[in-house]
């Protein structure tokens, strides 16, 4: 028995003292990286240069056939849809011709997918086009969504955020003489916070931090 | 080097011992706290070799491997591997149809998570693992075992704690 204890001890001293290595994975995995189906939860954001963003989970409503969660950000609201493993938002692409708005694409669109994990990587495309005044705009839009690292969030206020870059180029050509493709590239990097959602996010013609978050019920 | 230290440790174990009990089991692992919100049910693997101490007492070393899935079907998949210190404790060791037992295990566990074309990084935590077994006799020197065992990874900020359901296999081999 005696020859029995000394290699357990040491064992466990070993398993003990291994404290490398470690990082909270399961805290990672169990946090809601975009909480936004609590109804009453708000986000408010100062915007670099002056003024305030709000954004609030306002109710639960339909769209495109499904039920969602209606967002109010700003002035404009958006969909929602937090399933167990993926959080899907709708996609509502429009542009504006001769004076009246043209509905290009509209469609549920998964937005991430859990767990994120460094170098995670998704890649969203759509090619469409629509009619108007009888001419045709085509529409050819595609969007990837990549998972830089962990770090902590550019004020120092959050610990263990994911540092997503989104790449979102849209190509929108209208079918007639003297139109050539009209291409929007907009890069964007946002900072997601566990059980808190997005508490940063940069463009090139504007930045985003959080100063407040509520959570709703 | 710590790999070699547990080899070296599990070597001088097994040397000294002299009837062993080589065992091995699979199971399915249920995720219990909201770590596994995303995953499907786990299925594990293990081998373990113990030193059958007194009759009703074994002890020795165990490796095991778990595997999950996305609960969506997406392409998400967490791994455990955990080299263990077991022990078990058999109240009828010499019953050839009901033999229940209390088994424990405590060792690290190493987590790595992936999706997407995406790894974060593997995490290395002290893990410990309690379970009930029914071992029962299935002919030619080889037992049957079927059971459940809590496990927790003391992870950091979250423990990551699953059930699973066991079933094994396992030989007394006399050196």
């Amino acid at each position: 028995m005696k020859r029995f204890i000394v290699p357990v001890l040491s064992i466990l001293i070993i398993v003990a003292a291994s404290g490398c290595g470690r990082n909270p994975l399961f805290y990672r995995m169990g946090a809601d990286y975009y909480p936004i189906d609590n109804i009453g939860s708000q986000w408010e954001y100062s915007i670099d240069g002056g003024g305030t963003l709000i954004v609030s989970v306002i109710d639960q409503t339909e769209k495109g056939e499904r039920a969602c969660y209606r967002v109010l950000s700003g002035a404009d609201y958006t969909y929602w849809i937090a399933n167990d493993g993926y959080i899907e938002f709708y996609e509502d692409h429009r542009v504006m011709f001769n004076g009246y708005e043209v509905p290009l694409y509209q469609a549920w669109m998964t937005w991430l997918d859990w767990p994120l994990t460094t170098g995670y990587s998704r890649t969203d495309t759509a090619s469409t086009f629509a009619v108007s005044q009888g001419i045709t705009i085509s529409h050819d839009w595609e969007r990837t969504s990549v998972v830089k690292d962990i770090v902590t969030s550019p004020d120092g206020k959050w610990a263990e955020c994911y540092h997503l870059k989104q790449y979102e180029t849209t190509i929108n050509w209208i079918r007639a003489t003297g139109f050539e493709p009209e291409t929007t590239t907009v890069r964007r990097d946002i900072w997601l916070a566990p059980d808190v959602g997005m508490v940063a996010r940069t463009t090139a013609d504007s930045s985003l931090t959080l100063v407040e978050y509520q959570q709703g019920n | 080097m710590k790999w070699a230290m547990i080899l070296a440790f599990s070597a001088v174990a097994v040397c000294s011992a002299i009837d062993i009990d080589l065992g091995a089991e699979i199971g399915m692992s249920y995720p219990t706290g909201q770590w596994g919100n995303s995953l499907n049910t786990g299925v594990d693997a293990e081998l373990s070799a113990l030193w059958i101490v007194t009759q009703s007492f074994r002890t020795g070393l165990g490796f095991s491997l778990s595997v999950f899935g996305s609960s969506d079907q997406g392409a998400a998949s967490l791994t455990f591997f955990e080299p263990q210190l077991k022990a078990g404790y058999y109240l009828r060791p010499w019953g050839n149809i009901f033999n229940p037992g209390v088994v424990c295990a405590f060792g690290l566990c190493r987590s790595s998570l992936s999706n997407s074309g995406g790894t974060d990084p593997a995490s290395w935590d002290p893990f410990w693992n309690v379970g009930l077994r029914w071992n029962f006799s299935i002919g030619g020197a080889f037992r049957g075992e079927v059971g459940g065992d809590y496990s927790s990874i003391m992870a950091e900020m979250e423990t990551g704690d699953s059930f699973s359901l066991q079933f094994g296999i396992s030989r007394e081999v006399a050196f």
